[in-house]
């Protein structure tokens, strides 16, 4: 199968889903050259400006517009280049697209998706390298996208495209030069359908977004000192596929849920939850979470290192459960 | 419609009984609110009719409004039915938006009214967007958003404005200056003293007009739906007018921000008496219109008595797409 | 035709205005919109309109009072109407009880000291469903987690060296076989835990006595049941007899209603009587407050309430906690005497034997009287035998001839 890149499959995405659906529209800021992580770039060429443009900064209204634009019946697809400055705009994502079509009693559709790219880049610092996944799992009426590769982020984004539904499509800045197989034939993944990357008996690892492959890289580790994990995706976080993962654990009776967001408040402490309530005499240890320190992203690298989790970290959760 | 020194007396009494429509329907709001029959938060227009009415002359049938949190008014112009509206207000299950919005966000897609929106500014970016859906699908409709004249400090209409004026998007901008935001004067909170002159900020044209009265309000808004139908862009109606009640219940008319005096002089140009004087209306031309209107207001109230309350399974609707 | 002035819903935290003035008195005319009375809400002074041309027929406030939202304070009529004022009548609404926080019954916990900390065993979650499935005794697993906790490998490794495998067994002597198992419930536990502690910190010293209680039954006879039962609703048993008895003659020896703190003896200001109320899961010992000052009646009544909410698990803690000294009264099976232990922290404990007719000698003939072989364990550290021989002597009497007790 043929390899491309996040960023691309991102890209063909978006086209595939314009030339099918002429109510689909992109824009945002600097998206005609897709100058921020190249994901837009040449899309205004086989489209145009009625179609592909660039807006002035103005997050708020870029998300405001969608809204009304899609109570209209089109199907708009705003770029917010940083999940950093979703904040700008969550009055418009929050009490608008996400309540619009309750409040009104089913007479109002907003079929809209926001996309915009989180986590690390690189000594991006505390405003740029975010992970909010966890702010938009708690508005009832958004539903939440966190592909972690480009089959995933492909299949997703013309999921979300089509969905009737307001979608936060959180991609991953990181991930936008790593290339992955993707088929040439038409394929969707659907929503709450989770993917397991990776199977093994001693410990469930539930990944999201770039800490599945870090999570894998963990496995290997692991798997040279005899320890088997699963590595299961959620893909989506809204809708949640709870059965796989408490599936999952059943089997393996121990688990770690890591993220790249802050522990306290993240996703990791509602998947825990909702394994703590399900099955509880299923597990033989206590449930780990993995993630970021609670502070600010640091600039210097050393520091970033030392806030965000990765391999290492994993790992050393999944010993420690093994050993407790 | 043509020039008000045009108008038929028919054209009055109808431009008259659009205007108690909205007066007996506020007026009844109010005082069941009062009363505890209507819960919630409910904002009334009395006294602000005349905004609501101008601007909805000028509109055609299938174009679209988006109102604030005061939007009964807007809602019954675009033609909503007042049964289901008080149904909403009484949070039954017959309600335009089966008990799920309430008052603050009536909503009848239907008759083009988008929403009322509890979000002060929030409606403006919206606007913006339905003005480029209606510019992507050629269909020739406008897009009239109504705000206060606190809303016209926030972020969102200042987005909005840059942006409908960019893109050139057919919408009307209408503030309804009421000279207060909840209990805070304009003078305190508005940098200018005709809002209307941001306009000029965004490279769109600014009116100021006299929102109390229906036929001038109509003169201008007509204009500013031509200019956008013809891909001419936006416009910046600012109508002052005043709220003859409070803000909401438990806010008296007058009192902690505002003096009897000025209310009195407001209520000397009330847009009843104004529309009465204009089209040289008697007491038997008028009075049977608002024993109509009462005896409908009164049985939207009994339809509402009567309605059902929703059942619980409908909170589980409508959450997604 | 009247037209009714309530008290209007001014603010999402009105409850009550309160009337500050009235503009109008009864009789006077009044326009629509004129404005008939101030009154004062938690945020904003307020006029109250007249929602109605006429008269003002009746007023049901004064400036002071406070007015619940929605309430009626004033009727509007007609000038030559004729209303009957009857019909406007305020019901006076029942002030709301305040509740009553009850703390939850739990129907199993009784404890009121802690449970020990030492010794507490960890177990996963799983490792215990495990071992319950398989019938496997938590404490003969050995756990090798973290600080002794037991996983499920250690229930595994427990499973695999049972079977089959062949070793010295030391020649021990066999231990009998086990038919049934039953797991402690934690009120058995806790019982277990606090005897066990009261046995061996309280040295308990007991005396007897047999009582005469042929005065004490002259209570039950069945005229005077039936005049109590049909002034109070109340039937007396021997319990609200000795409850009272005990509560009286205790007044007299307040050492023995009062508990050890490390080196003071605290006496307990009232006297709750508890009585030992046994359960299929446990025993429990709700109390009577304050027995020494109740009529009998209201000891049984009370009594009666208690045991009930006993048998339906329904006590509350402080109804268990405040008992000052306990009688425990095993008469309705035929045991003659038997001895308590202390109900920490209390000093004193009474153990009630079954009342039976036996020949007794009187004024040098033999009689048939009932007696009762009654025990009292006291608290040894805090007061010495002779202070409970008075005590015990003090009831007897009290008990055999009543009247010393007034």
């Amino acid at each position: 199968m043929r390899e491309i890149k996040y960023a691309e499959a991102v890209r063909e995405a978006l086209a595939e889903e314009m030339r099918r659906d002429e109510r689909v529209f992109v824009y945002g800021e600097d998206v005609e050259l897709g100058y921020a992580f190249t994901v837009c770039k040449g899309l205004i060429d086989e489209f145009g400006r009625d179609r592909v443009w660039d807006t002035p900064i103005c997050e708020q209204t870029i998300v405001g517009v969608a809204v009304g634009a899609a109570m209209m019946g089109m199907r708009p697809v705003p770029e917010i280049q940083f999940c950093d400055l979703l904040p700008m705009c969550m009055d418009q994502i929050c009490n608008s697209a996400a309540k619009l079509r309750y409040m009104s009693g089913g007479q109002i559709k907003i079929p809209l998706v926001v996309r915009s790219p989180a986590g690390k880049w690189g000594c991006f610092a505390a405003q740029h390298s975010q992970t909010l996944d966890a702010w938009f799992t708690n508005v009832p009426g958004l539903k939440v996208a966190v592909p972690a590769t480009p089959y995933d982020a492909k299949g997703l984004l013309k999921t979300a495209i089509r969905d009737d539904s307001p979608v936060l499509f959180i991609e991953r800045k990181a991930l936008y030069q790593i290339p992955g197989p993707v088929p040439e034939e038409e394929y969707l993944v659907p929503f709450g359908e989770a993917k397991i990357h990776r199977e093994g008996k001693d410990v469930t690892i539930v990944a999201i977004g770039r800490m599945v492959s870090e999570s894998l890289k963990a496995a290997e580790q692991l798997a040279k000192e005899g320890i088997q994990v699963t590595v299961l995706d959620p893909r989506t976080l809204v809708p949640l596929d709870t059965k796989a993962i408490l599936d999952s654990v059943r089997q393996a009776h121990r688990v770690v849920i890591v993220e790249e967001g802050p522990k306290r408040g993240g996703v990791g402490g509602e998947i825990a939850a909702v394994i703590a309530e399900e099955i509880l005499d299923e597990l033989d240890a206590p449930i780990r979470r993995v993630a970021a320190l609670d502070t600010p992203i640091p600039f210097s690298k050393v520091l970033e290192d030392y806030v965000l989790p990765d391999e290492h970290k994993i790992a050393a959760a999944v010993r420690d459960l093994m050993a407790f | 419609m043509n020039k008000k020194s045009d108008l038929s007396k028919d054209q009055f009494l109808e431009l008259y009984r659009k205007l108690m429509v909205i007066r007996r329907f506020e007026e009844k709001v109010d005082e069941l609110f009062r009363a505890g029959k209507v819960t919630g938060a409910v904002h009334t227009s009395v006294g602000q009719e005349a905004v609501a009415v101008g601007v909805a002359e000028a509109l055609e049938k299938d174009d679209l409004a988006i109102a604030t949190h005061r939007g009964h008014g807007h809602c019954l112009m675009r033609g909503a039915e007042m049964k289901p509206m008080m149904a909403e207000l009484f949070g039954r299950a017959t309600g335009l938006c089966q008990g799920k919005g309430g008052s603050m966000h009536i909503v009848d897609v239907k008759k083009g009214m988008l929403g009322a929106m509890g979000i002060v500014g929030a409606g403006m970016p919206i606007a913006a967007g339905v003005g480029l859906a209606i510019k992507m699908q050629k269909t020739g409709q406008v897009c009239a958003v109504f705000f206060g004249d606190n809303a016209s400090n926030g972020g969102p209409f200042h987005e909005a404005l840059n942006v409908s004026s960019l893109w050139k998007l057919p919408v009307i901008f209408v503030c309804e200056n009421n000279l207060y935001g909840i209990s805070v004067s304009v003078k305190k909170t508005t940098s200018v003293q005709d809002i209307a002159v941001r306009g000029q900020g965004y490279g769109i044209p600014g009116v100021v007009v006299d929102g109390m009265d229906v036929l001038a309000v109509y003169e201008v808004a007509k204009e500013a739906v031509h200019r956008a139908r013809n891909g001419q862009g936006p416009t910046l109606l600012e109508c002052k007018t005043y709220r003859f009640l409070g803000h909401s219940r438990g806010d008296p008319p007058y009192g902690p921000y505002r003096t009897k005096e000025e209310l009195d002089s407001w209520k000397k140009r009330d847009p009843r008496l104004l529309l009465i004087r204009q089209g040289k209306l008697s007491d038997g031309e008028v009075e049977p219109i608002d024993r109509e209107v009462t005896e409908a207001v009164e049985e939207a109230v009994r339809y509402a008595e009567g309605s059902p309350l929703p059942d619980v399974q409908i909170a589980l609707q409508h959450i997604y797409g | 035709m009247a037209t009714e002035v309530t008290i209007p819903n001014l603010g999402y935290t009105m409850t009550v205005a309160k009337i500050l003035k009235w503009l109008k008195s009864v009789g006077d005319p009044v326009e629509v919109g004129e404005i008939l009375l101030e009154i004062e809400t938690d945020k904003v002074n307020y006029g109250i309109e007249s929602p109605a041309s006429g008269v003002v027929k009746a007023i049901f406030a004064k400036p002071g009072d406070e007015i619940p939202v929605g309430q009626l304070v004033a009727i509007i009529g007609g000038e030559k109407e004729e209303m009957d004022l009857r019909l406007y009548q305020k019901i006076e609404k029942e002030k709301p009880v305040p509740q009553v926080v009850q703390a939850a019954a739990s129907k199993e916990t009784v404890a009121v000291a802690s449970p020990p900390t030492g010794g507490r065993r960890f177990v996963s979650p799983l490792a215990k469903r495990i071992a319950r499935e398989k019938g496997i005794d938590l404490s003969s697993l050995t756990g090798s987690g973290h600080a002794g906790r037991v996983k499920v490998a250690d229930v595994e490794k427990y499973l695999s060296e049972g079977k089959g495998k062949r070793v010295e067994v030391p020649a021990t002597p066999k231990a009998p076989e086990i038919s049934e198992i039953i797991l402690m419930t934690s009120m058995r536990r806790t019982i277990a835990q606090r005897l066990a502690q009261s046995f061996h910190d309280a040295p308990h010293f007991n005396l007897g006595t047999e009582v005469d209680m042929t005065e004490a039954i002259r209570f039950l006879d069945q005229s005077l049941q039936k005049r109590m039962e049909e002034r109070t609703g109340q039937k007396l048993s021997l319990n609200d007899i000795l409850i009272k008895a005990v509560a009286l003659t205790l007044r007299e020896h307040p050492l023995l209603n009062a508990r050890l703190r490390e080196d003071r003896v605290e006496i307990f200001k009232d006297i709750n009587i508890g009585l030992a109320v046994a359960l299929e899961k446990g025993l429990i010992v709700p109390a009577i407050e304050k027995a020494d000052q109740k009529r009998l009646w209201e000891i049984a009544k009370e009594r009666k309430d208690l045991v009930e909410k006993a048998r339906e698990g329904r006590l509350s803690l402080p109804e268990i906690e405040r008992g000052t000294f306990t009688i425990s009264n095993l008469g309705m099976y035929d045991i003659v005497f038997f001895t308590s232990i202390l109900n920490p922290p209390q000093t004193g404990i009474l153990s009630i034997g079954k009342i039976y007719d036996r020949p007794v000698v009187r004024e040098g003939e033999i009689v048939i009287r009932p007696i009762v072989e009654m025990s009292l364990a006291i608290d040894h550290r805090v007061v010495d035998g002779a202070v409970g021989a008075k005590f015990l002597q003090d009831l007897k009497d009290g008990l055999e001839k009543p009247y010393l007790l007034i």
